[in-house]
């Protein structure tokens, strides 16, 4: 068999894991491998998680889910969805509130997605606050079906737990250039616009404080706080 | 004491009220703000009535005429109530209008203040006020009222025409959570009036829900039936101006999807809500008004026309939106109550 599903006219309606295909195939003694053997699992949705929705109500900023009633304003107001046309709050928060694990899954990795601009949150007119539900969600997403989440959100994370660890806070200039070294973007950080903000910010003695945040008040106990979270943590994803 | 009843607002309810009453034999005077009377349809031309789209002039005349030349019954307009003193059955009441004050004795008074339109400048995201062809309901009244529909920013026949329900209704961010209820059959008759004046446009309506509630059903399918006109579940996000045209950007929720179309004239369905003279009025008179502001009956089931306030009584939009058969039918039934609490209190 060359290609899976070959034989189905419409085949960009199927999904992969619906098409049930064997090499060979004898049905009561009759061979009908080839054409014949190729078989679609039921679509009827027989599988609900109802408790989805209270586990993201549990993490507070998910707390409004419950509000919706599916309208589409932030999905009509989503930046992220120019870029990842799969990623579409409202359809996850429905996805969430029906418990639909099966196809939560398979968007694991477009869920997290977001890039923050929060005009759903402005604009929604129940005030579910999609924006930070659908951080809530990203977690959720994280702890069921992290291997399936792709490796790219981990850009820049090492220096995120780098600083967070050993500073308590985040220094964002010193973060966007290691994301720029990462991506292999440094030159943008020598552009005209970058070293004339940068003389500027180092007449007024800006640019020092700026890249020597030092460590956060109350260091000592913050510190022991941020162990125990790294230690918590690395018992959920190794 | 006084046997007259005094009517504030001079719109379908403030109409039917005061001609019931000359119909009773009952002393009253009738005080509208505007110039004219007829109230919020009058005011802004509207066009083809919900529910058998016959033109407001035709149904809003009779309602004038029963009013006019009435014994026992005083029609002020330009004038307004300033001050209000005394209890029931012998209210006083000071009068600002073109003839300067004056005050009178009222014995009851029936509020039928009515509604203001949401004013869509509130909902950045639509651009009203902005972008010329951006228009709300109201506008829209005003321009099918003219033989031809054109658009306001270069007066051309739109080709593609969009309204967007629950403007100003149901939504948090601009503080009115409730349903604005005339809204949707209204597009409905606007979306058909389009298709009767240009039938070959193409009429499109973005809807969450579609409330033509009770008989008003017919609207709906009335206009995806015999006019075509196009319903789009999923909500428009922010309206741009792009090469002369209006970009719209939505989600259609059937599709799961977000669109970027374009369109010639684009319809905000704003809602209702209670006006300034409302408010104004129920500060005179001390009236409790229920969270969304609108002005709240005695108890909603037993006494629907009435304030907590003893003789005063209520009618029309100003105590929920409504369409303005039922406006008519609570004039009428706040007349009767007003007269009926008159005539207790003379034969004690
Ligand atoms: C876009 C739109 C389209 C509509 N189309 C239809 C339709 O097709 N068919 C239909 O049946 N209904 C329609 N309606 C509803 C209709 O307009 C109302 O039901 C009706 O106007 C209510 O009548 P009313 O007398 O209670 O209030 P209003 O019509 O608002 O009249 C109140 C009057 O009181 C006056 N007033 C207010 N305060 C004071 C004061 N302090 N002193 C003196 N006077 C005062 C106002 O100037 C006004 O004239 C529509 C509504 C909207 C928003
Ligand atoms: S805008 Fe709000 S109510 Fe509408 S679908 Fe999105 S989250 Fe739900």
């Amino acid at each position: 068999m060359a290609v899976k599903g070959e034989g189905i006219v419409e085949r960009s309606l199927v999904e992969d894991d619906h098409i049930l295909e064997q090499e060979k195939l004898i049905i009561e003694g009759v061979d009908v491998s080839g054409r014949w053997n190729t078989f679609l699992a039921p679509r009827v949705q027989e599988d609900y998680t109802p408790s989805l929705e209270a586990e993201v109500r549990a993490l507070g900023v998910g707390e409004n889910i419950r509000r919706c009633w599916q309208c589409g304003m932030c999905t009509a107001s989503c930046t992220a969805n120019s870029v990842y046309p799969d990623f579409n709050p409202r359809h996850f928060i429905y996805l969430v509130k029906l418990g639909d694990v099966q196809r939560l899954a398979k968007l694991a990795d477009v869920v997290w997605r977001c890039v923050g601009c929060y005009k759903c949150s402005q604009r929604c007119p129940r005030e579910v606050n999609p924006a930070e539900v659908m951080e809530a969600i990203g977690v959720i997403v994280h702890r069921r079906w992290g291997e399936r989440v792709a490796r790219e959100e981990q850009v820049g994370t090492g220096a995120y737990k780098k600083q967070i660890y050993g500073t308590g806070r985040l220094n964002l200039a010193t973060l966007m250039a290691a994301d720029l070294r990462g991506l292999g973007r440094q030159r943008e950080l020598l552009s005209a616009e970058q070293m004339r903000i940068g003389m500027k910010m180092f007449r007024d003695s800006r640019l020092f404080h700026t890249l020597r945040l030092g460590r956060a008040p109350g260091w000592s106990r913050l510190r022991r706080v941020l162990e125990e979270h790294r230690r918590s943590r690395e018992e959920v994803h190794p | 004491m006084s046997e007259a009843v005094l009517i504030i607002g001079g719109g379908p309810a403030g109409l039917a009220a005061a001609a019931s009453l000359a119909d009773l034999g009952v002393e009253a005077v009738l005080v509208e703000k505007e110039p004219e009377l007829g109230g919020t349809p009058k005011k802004y031309a509207y066009s083809k009535l919900v529910p058998d789209l016959r033109p407001a002039q035709e149904t809003l005349a009779p309602l004038v005429q029963r009013v006019q030349g009435r014994e026992g019954l005083r029609v002020l307009t330009d004038a307004r109530p300033t001050a209000v003193s005394g209890k029931a059955g012998d209210f006083k009441v000071r009068l600002a209008g073109p003839a300067g004050e004056e005050e009178l004795s009222a014995g009851a008074i029936i509020v039928a203040t009515g509604f203001e339109h949401f004013d869509a400048r509130r909902d950045t995201k639509y651009g009203y006020g902005i972008y010329p062809d951006v228009v709300d309901i109201r506008d829209m009244e005003r321009m099918l009222s003219e033989p031809q529909l054109k658009r306001p920013s270069d007066g051309q026949v739109p080709q593609r025409v969009g309204f967007i329900l629950c403007v100003g209704s149901r939504d948090r961010m601009v503080g009115n959570t409730y349903c604005s209820r005339v809204c949707c059959s209204v597009c409905c008759v606007q979306a058909i009036e389009v298709k009767e004046k240009n039938p070959s446009a193409e009429v499109y309506i973005f809807y969450m829900d579609i409330r033509t509630y009770g008989l008003l059903e017919n609207l709906y399918w009335e206009a995806q039936e015999e006019h075509g006109v196009l319903f789009v579940k999923g909500r428009v996000g922010e309206i741009l101006p792009r090469d002369g045209q209006l970009m719209v950007k939505g989600e259609d929720t059937l599709l799961r999807g977000p669109f970027e179309v374009p369109f010639d004239l684009m319809v905000l369905a704003s809602g209702m809500e209670p006006g300034e003279g409302t408010v104004q009025v129920a500060e005179l008179l001390n009236l409790a008004r229920e969270p969304n502001g609108f002005l709240a009956p005695r108890d909603s089931h037993t006494a629907p026309l009435e304030a907590a306030v003893e003789g005063v009584f209520l009618a029309g939009a100003d105590l929920a939106p409504k369409f303005s058969d039922d406006a008519v039918a609570e004039g009428a039934g706040a007349a009767v109550r007003a007269a009926a609490f008159l005539r207790s209190r003379a034969g004690r």
